[in-house]
């Protein structure tokens, strides 16, 4: 007899108008935490900027961007596993893994087919978490956990621990373009980068399994009602995120030239968490998206690049992501209204 | 203790929700060592009116007198120390420790102030002396996880007597209990009262309360009709104080002429533990009522039909085809659909906009090639958003901030957006303000004049009265009785829902002409 | 079944009263785990002479009483429904700071009980989160885990910490190398541990509320049980745990290093605490139950070490054993 027939309040962005100019339709559409990180991120920018007058150098920028893609790339896959209301935490070993794996395939078979090897070794691995979440219904944290140790493991015992060199001669100089490369001005990471999201974009807002996954991660329960198959959906997930892992990983090892099997280390996923989290999407799932994973990358690779620029010891940098992380998804818990 | 002071005393109680009023004013007494039963239909109020005095619901008005004092501000803490105590029917038991442990759950004698030591010994001792005072033999090292449903509820009362609980509430206790076990329960019960322990015993098996009950108590819509000793009152006095109300709402109903055409067909099903041997025919463009009591297994039998849950025996026939739901994929392929009872936790997801809630079971509608055609998705949500008349600020609203009666129609929406033809309403009205409820009912009766067909589960039994074209009544797991419109009362139904059929096993029925 | 009857008999004399009672209610699984872990024992002895030596076995106790520190908290974290990815990190931290302190001539006390103190701190940071801001035990702990190994990477500036003052030294190594009484020093601190655990997880009010917590947090709020307080006092025992092992293990390496629980310690705690049966839903499980599972770690990975099996491989093996023992647990509890 407790049917709580409580009604939520609306939130009180109801400047919505049906007329008026196409930018003004846009703004209106985004939320209004959005549009305070946005104002975060060009106040950061700004006191960078007048700090160290190098941060709005064209050469500054783009490295940014470089290293900000390959973070994106991460994050858009980890994006889908936490709108999932799940957690992909063996990003950083599948890196590693798609490090060696490449690196010596490329060695031994030349540049296209260590590509294919490192995708796939990367994809497996994904594939496999899949599996365990999907079909085994095991937890994602423990099962990509317990993937951590078998895909670092497995790198490690690829190369019994060392590093691969060797692919800084000249008959490889092509594989260096993924990582180092330019198309026109852009550098390659960061085209590829934009791929990934677009096809993120695509896969997040105009395709069933996109939608599968905010239901999922809204109410799972509710989901399966609808007929959803939840095994099936998570399983290509993790696939995804593995996937995204693997194309990072390969740009990765393109501009260190070696396969390193601690490419991948912690900080590497917690950056693509963070740019998840950051960005405002929910860690119980069924809210968020690509955009805000892109905001949040952005406000990391910016964030770490000022803090760099004024001396700040990267020790100091990650005790401040570790900050972030908690306080942002603090915020989120104190907004949320399903607490 | 004073000549005849009563245990409890609770005077015009009062206890309101957000869109409803539980109780309206009751008026109810415990005396010491009597059985003071408590009737009602669902949602009539009894719940409430225990858990208030529980200390888990908080009253609006009204006082409560414990032993001739009055007692505010009660807390579940509170009502325990002054010797109320609960036992539900899902059991408040910690499986994974011995029964001595549950026993002193929280309450644990200190051996050592400082150290906060458990003394165990002490604890096995009392164990031993209060389970012995119930005949009880059961080892108190035992697991309780180990424990059969009627040896758990030994030791919940055994719980109760050893913090010298005075007044004990049982909730539905028989339920789960073998007819020799429910001996025994009388058995002990007799042993509290004796004890001056007083009792309040709710269930909806009329024919114990002439063994156990000392005095009788309806309730109905949140009011009490009235008290009256066991021996001086009837069953069917009892019926009729409990649905003795004038169907006062109107209903859009509309009579029609109802092909013989079956769209679904059950046979024999049957799920261990939930339900046996349902039979069940749905014709074209009917409305099927399911009545009975909570328990009775209505909710479980939709489930095991939409795939949910496992069947185990039984067949499946829809649109004549014969089928195994395995997943509710099946099922909704075929054209079934349902709204569940928990709307809110399995009928919406209440994060997502409306307009994705709607196209989720059939994305397939709106995909142009590879994408979805967000173009297409909005203008067909918006059809049924008219259609159905759902408030709402905007397609893109998340669904948390519709109202009941919208967010029903949310999910409403989400089943004829699949092009369901079968449709399985579990309560669907239920919490919802009355001008929506009507609008529903005319929806539901629209659907069917269009050529789908519904299965009506409801509590409601004037509901179940207005709307159904045949009415089928469940009682624990089994059909008991099937009524067509014209010869169903309110009375009949609560019968067959709550007493044991004549002839002593429940009577099955076969609907339709098959 | 009699072998294994037999030894399971002598193993039961030799334990008190309150002992027997838990050890009674033992279902079929612990069986199976002991018997398992018997029956590995016993390959390895088969396979690999020098398994079952003396000093073997001491070594293998010695290094495991450390991940038995850190896998009792974890195994209140468990409990509760939570958990600590912390550890690692406060492992680093503890490190850093106990041989720091000791460097500046304060003294072997003064720095164990400064890195305990800082230890215990980050647990108690965590605790406070978790029970009252409400967090995600999960996200907690991992960003402390990020934040706790910045500070100790800070603190250093990333350098490790050698060369302890001569009067420390011994006193400081004796704790992680030394004997007392023919066994090792951590052996019989882990021991000391064990007994405290057990003691605190049955015997005590608080111990029996984070079972109840992790039962059912509404059951334990109905029963008036202060549930944020509860939680508070698990995380801040789990970073004084995870501190003390610190402090063995930089004592087993006579130094302090930033990255001292950066590898597979955190993996062993949750590993151990897993494998023994303690269930990630929280309110079953039990520390005899964990130091099965730090057993069948600590034997399992020196028995692959003997056979000259690959780190890695190990760590492989021991990821899959994990994602395995929690399957087993998942299809418990839907029988359940």
């Amino acid at each position: 007899m407790s049917s709580r027939t409580e009604t939520v309040k609306p939130p009180t962005e109801t400047r919505k108008s049906a007329e008026g100019p196409a930018w003004k339709k846009i703004y209106q559409e985004i939320p209004r935490d959005v549009v305070i990180l946005l104002c975060a991120f060009l106040v950061m920018c700004a006191v960078f900027a007048i700090l160290k007058p190098q941060f709005l150098n064209f050469r500054n920028i783009l490295n940014v961007f470089r290293t900000t893609a390959v973070v994106f790339i991460l994050a858009s896959g980890q994006t889908f596993s936490i709108l999932s209301a799940g957690i992909d935490l063996s990003q950083g070993a599948i890196v590693s893994l798609v490090s060696v794996v490449t690196a010596d395939i490329v060695i031994k078979y030349g540049v296209f087919w260590g590509i294919v090897a490192g995708l796939f070794a990367g994809t497996l691995a994904g594939f496999i978490t899949g599996l365990f979440v999907g079909k085994a219904r095991i937890q994602p944290f423990i099962a990509t956990m317990g993937m951590i140790f078998i895909a670092s493991g497995g790198a490690l015992v690829y190369t019994g621990g060392i590093a691969i060199f060797g692919l800084d001669r000249p008959i490889y100089q092509s594989f260096f373009w993924f990582g180092g490369g330019y198309i026109g001005l852009i550098p390659v990471p960061v085209i590829a980068a934009i791929l990934v999201g677009i096809i993120v974009y695509f896969m997040m807002y105009r395709t069933q399994f996109g939608r599968h996954v905010y239901a999922i991660g809204g109410n799972e329960k509710a989901a399966i009602m609808s007929g959803i198959n939840a095994g099936r959906t998570k399983l290509l997930i993790y696939t995804f995120s593995g996937f995204t892992a693997t194309i990072g990983g390969v740009i990765l090892t393109s501009r260190i030239l070696s396969g390193q099997p601690h490419l991948g280390g912690f900080s590497l996923l917690m950056d693509s968490l963070a740019s998840v989290v950051i960005g405002g999407t929910s860690l119980m799932g069924g809210e968020g998206g690509i955009f805000r994973t892109l905001l949040g990358a952005l406000i990391i690779g910016f964030l770490g690049n000022g803090l760099n620029l004024l001396g700040v010891s990267t020790f100091v940098q990650q005790i401040v992501i570790g900050l972030i992380i908690i306080l942002s998804v603090w915020l989120s818990i104190l907004r949320s209204k399903r607490a | 203790m004073e000549m005849n002071q009563p245990l409890v005393q609770m005077q015009g109680i009062v206890k309101r929700f957000p869109g409803v009023v539980a109780l309206g004013g009751v008026d109810f007494d415990l005396q010491p060592g009597e059985v003071h039963v408590l009737l009602g239909e669902n949602g009539a109020g009894k719940s409430t009116l225990i858990k208030i005095l529980a200390g888990v619901y908080t009253k609006d008005e009204g006082r409560i007198f414990i032993q001739g004092q009055e007692v505010h501000d009660l807390t579940p803490k509170k009502a325990q120390e002054t010797g109320i105590r609960v036992i539900y029917q899902e059991f408040n038991l910690m499986p994974f420790f011995s029964v001595a442990e549950n026993l002193f759950m929280g309450r644990e004698p200190l051996r050592d102030k400082t150290l906060r030591l458990i003394d165990w010994n002490r604890v096995y001792q009392e164990s031993e002396e209060v389970l012995k005072r119930l005949n009880c033999p059961i080892s108190p090292r035992k697991m309780v996880r180990d424990l059969s449903v009627a040896e758990k509820q030994l030791v919940e009362i055994a719980r109760a007597l050893s913090v010298d609980s005075k007044i004990i509430v049982m909730d539905e206790p028989t339920s789960a209990l073998s007819l020799h076990e429910i001996d025994k329960l009388f058995q002990i019960i007799h042993l509290l009262k004796q004890k001056g322990v007083g009792i309040i015993y709710i269930s909806h098996r009329l024919e114990e309360i002439n063994r156990v009950g000392d005095r009788v108590t309806v309730l109905r819509d949140g009011h009490s009709v009235g008290t009256r000793k066991v021996g001086e009152t009837n069953i069917d006095e009892l019926i009729k104080m409990m649905v003795g109300r004038e169907l006062k709402s109107k209903y859009p109903y509309e009579k029609r002429e109802i092909p013989d055409e079956v769209v679904l067909q059950i046979k024999n099903l049957t799920s261990r533990g939930k339900f046996q041997n349902v039979n069940l025919s749905l014709r074209r463009g009917e409305i099927l009522g399911v009545s009975g009591l909570v328990g009775a297994g209505r909710t479980e039998l939709a489930r095991s039909i939409m795939g949910l849950d496992p069947i185990e025996a039984g067949t499946v026939k829809i649109f004549g085809e014969e089928i195994h739901p395995q997943s509710p994929r099946n099922m909704i392929r075929r054209g079934l659909g349902v709204l569940p009872e928990d709307r809110k936790g399995q009928g919406v997801t209440l994060v997502l906009p409306l307009i994705q809630n709607v196209t989720m079971v059939a994305l397939r509608r709106i995909l142009r090639g590879l994408f979805l055609s967000l173009g297409l998705e909005r203008k067909l949500a918006a059809e049924y958003v008219r259609r159905l008349n759902i408030m709402t600020p905007s397609l893109k609203t998340q669904v948390m901030y519709l109202s009941g009666g919208n967010q029903q129609k949310v999910v409403l929406a989400k089943w004829l957006f699949s092009q369901a033809r079968i449709l399985i309403f579990d309560e669907p009205t239920r919490g919802i303000d009355v001008g929506s409820k009507f609008e529903v009912h005319q929806i539901m009766m629209n659907l069917v004049k269009e050529g789908n067909s519904i299965i009506m589960i409801s509590s409601e039994l004037p509901e179940i009265l207005g709307m159904s074209d045949r009415i089928l009544v469940m009682r624990e797991g089994r059909m008991t009785a099937e009524l067509n419109r014209e010869e169903a009362t309110q009375e009949k139904i609560l019968r067959y829902a709550m007493v044991e059929a004549e002839g002593g096993s429940s009577a099955q029925t076969e609907g339709g002409n098959v | 079944m009699n072998p294994q009857g037999n030894r399971e008999m002598e193993v039961s004399t030799r334990i008190q009263d309150s002992f027997r009672q838990k050890l009674a209610g033992f279902h079929l699984e612990n069986l199976f785990l002991f018997m398992a872990f018997l029956l590995m024992c016993g390959v390895f002895t088969v396979l690999s002479p020098a398994f079952l030596t003396f000093s073997n076995i001491l070594n293998v106790l010695r290094q495991s009483s450390i991940v038995l520190f850190l896998a009792s908290g974890q195994t209140l974290a468990l409990l509760s429904a939570g958990i600590d990815l912390s550890q690692g990190s406060i492992v680093s931290l503890v490190s850093v700071i106990t041989a720091d302190v000791m460097m500046r001539g304060y003294g072997v006390s003064a720095g164990i009980l400064a890195g305990v103190g800082v230890g215990t701190l980050c647990g108690f940071i965590n605790g406070l989160w978790v029970g009252k801001a409400r967090l995600n035990p999960f996200i907690m702990t991992l960003g402390m885990n990020y934040m706790a190994s910045g500070v100790a990477l800070l603190y250093t500036g990333g350098d490790s910490i050698f060369g302890l003052p001569k009067e420390s030294l011994e006193i400081f190594g004796w704790i992680g190398e030394g004997d007392f009484c023919g066994l090792p020093v951590p052996l019989i601190l882990g021991g000391l541990n064990l007994a405290i655990m057990f003691f605190f997880l049955n015997h005590t009010k608080l111990g029996r509320h984070i079972y109840v917590v992790g039962g059912s947090e509404e059951a334990a709020i109905v029963s008036g049980i202060n549930v944020p307080r509860v939680k508070v006092a698990i995380y801040t025992l789990s970073g004084l745990l995870s501190a003390i092992g610190g402090v063995i293990l930089s004592a087993r390496c006579i130094s302090g290093q930033p990255i001292l629980g950066g590898g597979t310690l955190l993996m062993e705690s949750i590993g151990a605490t897993v494998i023994g049966g303690t269930s990630l839903f929280g309110g079953e499980g039990g520390v005899l139950r964990t130091v099965l599972g730090v057993l069948i770690m600590a034997f399992g990975v020196n028995g692959l070490n003997l056979l000259a099996t690959s780190t890695y491989m190990q760590d492989m093996i021991v990821g899959g054993i994990i994602i395995f023992s929690v399957w087993i647990g998942i299809l418990r509890r839907r029988e359940g």
